[in-house]
């Protein structure tokens, strides 16, 4: 039944793009075949037309029937062997085809008697061009052909293997639901939808990508979302020709603000509950069929540095962890560099028996501390990158041989010294304390770059190098919204929700920057126990 | 958008702020070479009160004009020549300014940790990034001055306030111990520090409204003028009569920090906040000589007006002995005062003329009405 609900919506949302888009199914505009070439009479000749689009392929299904009294009437039921739901072909269309009996005059009249009648799927469609047909077959859909008629029958029978929603291996968090995104656009949007029961959570579905023809949805919340932000999107979305979308970071580098920046002006995600908080700030979600990261947009800089948890864990607990997360973001940027500076330019910044213990650590060691750091942290990465793509078994075991392994031997060959494996190790551990792993990329990257600041010009380096940071960072936006809002510039109603996660019962409004006229979060007597709304 | 994309009363605040208080304080030219300390902190608080009249007119002059900025005011007052000449001297003001602010980072850095490293790379990559910045726009500089002021005046304060346990209140007595005479220069050499803040007169056009303009430069001129006064206090209160001999006052006074040592890198902000002031100096200089080109956009002109001031920041001051001079100096600041005070007038006068004759000296009233 749940199957059928899904189908018929699918099949319904495609209709009403299909009715408001010139190029329905985005078949026309990139396929480089003719649209318009009505199916023939012939059904002989219409599935052969069918068989030659797909080249013969193996996994095609051609089930000819025969229907009516004595067998008067000639079909065949055309589909893809796994895109469907085997059952419910053979019970809800088949079945019923076949147990026809009745003597009809004509074909259309056939057609519309399995239409309204006999075929027991939820979303029947009919098609009267051969392309469209092809494509039908291609969605995953199940065609009904009859003979001497000119239009087809397209039944919503989707159905294929899919994994079940898991707990999100990349956003992993103590409280909060453990339920994430799969690689299904239809299951992720029903998640949404049992978390928003309101028809204000609309959902716009188009078919991106000329050979792929990925589904994309685009989900906001109608009144909260601002209605130039929608038009935006949808106007980025509208723009891109691309041959295939096959993950979500695809779309992202085609529709965000700044290509060239190292950051990210979109924010992912692959847990319902953030897609919901964000959509209900005002934002817009991006979901795209075969992956489960959901893009959110506009993004700012300090989403980067949230999570989930920190909204259903205590106002203190959550401040006090997006403080950690901010000192981790600024060490594993700064650590390396900061080192770097303070010896091999101002070794006065440290107390004396630290600068001497640091000194004989460093005594007999043949390269100068940039150099140090550049092979450590290269290695570091080495062994972050070998990690991820070892198997799973023996991949953290390789790991810790590795670091240990490595480290170890590079300080008794006297390669490094042993107060740079502390800071890099520091600095690796630091990294791996943002949340957002687009953003901590973009921070491995830098490093680099304030190494070399900070070994050419020590603190002077590093300061302008910070200058140069925050001046990109403030000259980013997301969709209109600037990227360090409400930091740069300050916002101060939504400052409540930035380095310190003000109470609930405080954050009555949601973000200026972002909604349009329904801002208010949280109604009166919605405060604590006294339900007076003051405090 | 709610983001509004004019400048807020808080941002040319933070601006204005930053534009001075990174320099004026670390330097304190009001208490190098004067003869006692005692008494200085009456000369912050007489020169911050003075200035304000002067910054008030300022703003008075521009939201009388409509919120011009100060090269077009000139024109329409004073004619193509008069206006393009008040102009011209406006950018080689500018200039100057940048030169300086460049000059200042780079000697602080290059006598301080990197004697060994050429002056130029410090000025240059300074200057190239401030570009950079400037080249963005007003917006973007007023959008980072926020936050950065917040973080400066933080730093201020805890350097203010770290060195309590040398702080020997004694030191500030008597309080005048030669009179108010000798007051009298410090106070002088305090004035042309508020009145760099004409970029105002650049920057209003971009502002929400011209009450906005008023509050925000009020509250830098009040801010900033605590923290000199505040800090005149603390430093004659560590160092007593040797404050000032004193070169950096403020430097010194983080040296006397002990946390780890580590809080004696406060001039690490000190860097980014002298980097977008000088962002804001290029960004002045660029857009008046946009306008006296004739040029549509003044984005070209940034890189080349940075290098500019680069070039003027070694070829004005040969040495470092020069650059010390120049920075206690009381007629630099004398001859700044002058100027500023010569176009204020000038214009006040053409504008007065202007309406006598019946010439339509109200060329505008946006910011009264906003």
């Amino acid at each position: 039944m749940g199957k059928k609900l899904l189908a018929r919506l699918l099949l319904r949302l495609t209709r009403a793009i299909a009715g408001r888009k010139s190029a329905p199914r985005g078949l026309a505009s990139g396929s480089g075949r003719p649209d318009g070439a009505g199916l023939s009479p012939d059904l002989e000749a219409n599935i052969e037309g069918i068989v030659q689009a797909f080249g013969g392929s193996g996994d095609l299904v051609v089930r000819r029937l025969r229907a009516g009294r004595s067998g008067s009437v000639s079909a065949a039921v055309v589909h893809l062997e796994g895109l469907v739901d085997k059952d419910l072909v053979a019970q809800c269309i088949i079945r019923p085809v076949t147990l026809m009996t009745e003597n009809l005059a004509s074909p259309s009249e056939v057609l519309d008697r399995l239409c309204d009648a006999l075929l027991s799927v939820t979303v029947v469609d009919q098609i009267a061009d051969a392309h469209e047909v092809a494509l039908a077959v291609a969605e995953g859909l199940c065609v009904v052909l009859i003979d001497s008629a000119r239009t087809a029958l397209a039944c919503a029978v989707q159905g294929w293997a899919q994994r079940s929603p898991e707990e999100p291996t990349t956003e992993a968090t103590v409280r909060g639901p453990k339920e994430g995104f799969v690689e299904s656009l239809r299951i992720n949007t029903s998640m949404l939808r049992r978390r928003i029961a309101d028809p204000r959570l609309h959902i716009e579905e188009r078919r991106l990508g000329r050979v792929t023809r990925t589904l994309v949805a685009m989900a906001y919340v109608q009144g909260i979302a601002r209605p130039s932000v929608i038009q935006e999107v949808r106007s980025r979305l509208d723009k891109v020709d691309v041959d295939s979308i096959q993950e979500s970071g695809q779309l992202e580098e085609l529709i965000m603000d700044a290509p060239l920046s190292p950051f990210p002006t979109i924010a992912r995600s692959e847990r319902p509950d953030r897609i919901v908080g964000a959509l209900l700030d005002g934002r817009i979600a991006i979901i795209v069929d075969g992956t489960p990261f959901v893009l959110i947009m506009p993004a700012t800089f300090m989403m980067y540095l949230t999570t989930s948890e920190d909204y259903f864990e205590l106002f203190y607990s959550g401040t006090l962890i997006r403080f950690t997360r901010l000192l981790a973001l600024t060490l594993s940027l700064l650590l390396p560099s900061v080192y770097i500076a303070v010896t091999t330019f101002h070794q006065e910044m440290l107390p004396t028996p630290l600068i001497l213990s640091i000194a004989a650590q460093r005594e007999g060691i043949p390269f100068p501390a940039f150099f140090e750091a550049l092979i450590m942290e290269i290695m570091f990465e080495l062994v972050r990158e070998a990690g991820i793509r070892l198997p799973r078994v023996i991949g953290p075991a390789i790991s810790i041989v590795g670091v240990l392994v490595l480290g170890d031997a590079a300080i008794r060959a006297g390669l490094v010294s042993p107060i740079m494996v502390i800071v890099v190790a520091a600095t690796g551990i630091a990294s791996l304390g943002t949340p957002e792993f687009s953003l901590a990329i973009s921070i491995r990257l830098l490093r680099f770059v304030f190494l070399a600041a900070a070994a050419s010009l020590g603190f002077f380096g590093i300061a302008v190098g910070v200058l140069a940071l925050y001046a990109h960072l403030t000259a980013l936006e997301s969709f209109g919204v600037p990227y360090m809002s409400p930091i740069a510039p300050v916002i101060d109603s939504e400052l409540k929700d930035t380095m310190v996660r003000a109470p609930w019962w405080a954050m009555k409004q949601r973000p200026r920057s972002l909604v349009w006229y329904n801002d208010t979060r949280l109604g009166q007597g919605s405060s604590g126990k006294d339900g007076d709304g003051e405090r | 958008m709610t983001i509004t994309h004019k400048t807020t009363a808080r941002q040319l605040g933070s601006v204005l702020f930053l534009l001075r208080v990174a320099t004026m304080t670390l330097t304190l030219p009001s208490v190098i070479g004067m003869p006692s300390s005692q008494g200085l902190w009456l000369a912050g608080i007489v020169g911050t009160v003075i200035s304000l009249p002067l910054l008030a007119w300022m703003v008075t002059l521009s939201r009388a004009e409509g919120l011009d900025d100060v090269v077009r005011i000139s024109r329409r007052l004073l004619g193509p020549i008069g206006g393009s000449t008040v102009g011209w001297l406006f950018v080689l003001y500018w200039l100057i300014l940048a030169a300086f602010e460049l000059r200042y980072i780079s000697e602080a850095y290059l006598t301080g940790t990197m004697p060994e490293t050429p002056i130029v790379v410090f000025m240059a990559l300074t200057a190239l990034v401030s570009a950079g910045i400037a080249r963005r726009g007003i917006r973007l500089i007023a959008m980072m001055a926020e936050l950065i002021a917040f973080l400066v005046l933080i730093s201020l304060l805890l350097t203010m306030v770290l060195p309590l346990d040398v702080v020997r209140l004694r030191n500030l007595l008597p309080v005048f111990p030669e009179g108010l005479q000798p007051l009298i220069l410090p106070t002088a050499t305090a004035v042309p520090l508020f009145l760099d803040m004409v970029v105002l007169m650049m920057i209003a056009p971009s502002m929400t409204s011209g009450v906005g303009l008023m509050q925000g430069t009020v509250w830098s001129a009040l801010v900033s003028g605590a923290v000199l006064t505040l800090l005149i206090v603390v430093v004659t209160a560590v160092f007593g009569p040797i404050s000032t001999a004193l070169e950096l006052p403020a430097l010194s006074l983080t040296r006397m920090i002990s946390i780890g040592g580590a809080v004696e890198r406060l001039e690490l902000i000190t860097v980014v906040s002298i980097g977008l002031a000088l962002a804001t100096v290029l960004w002045a200089a660029a857009t008046a000589s946009a306008h006296l080109l004739g040029l549509r956009c003044f984005e070209p002109l940034v890189y080349p007006l940075g290098g500019l001031a680069v070039f003027l920041g070694i070829r004005m001051w040969p040495d470092v002995g020069n650059f010390d001079k120049s920075t206690t100096a009381i007629s630099g600041g004398l001859v700044t005062s002058l100027f500023i005070l010569a176009v204020l007038a000038v214009l006040t006068a053409a504008r007065w003329l202007r309406r006598r004759a019946g010439g339509g000296g109200d060329s505008g009233r946006r910011g009264e009405t906003e």
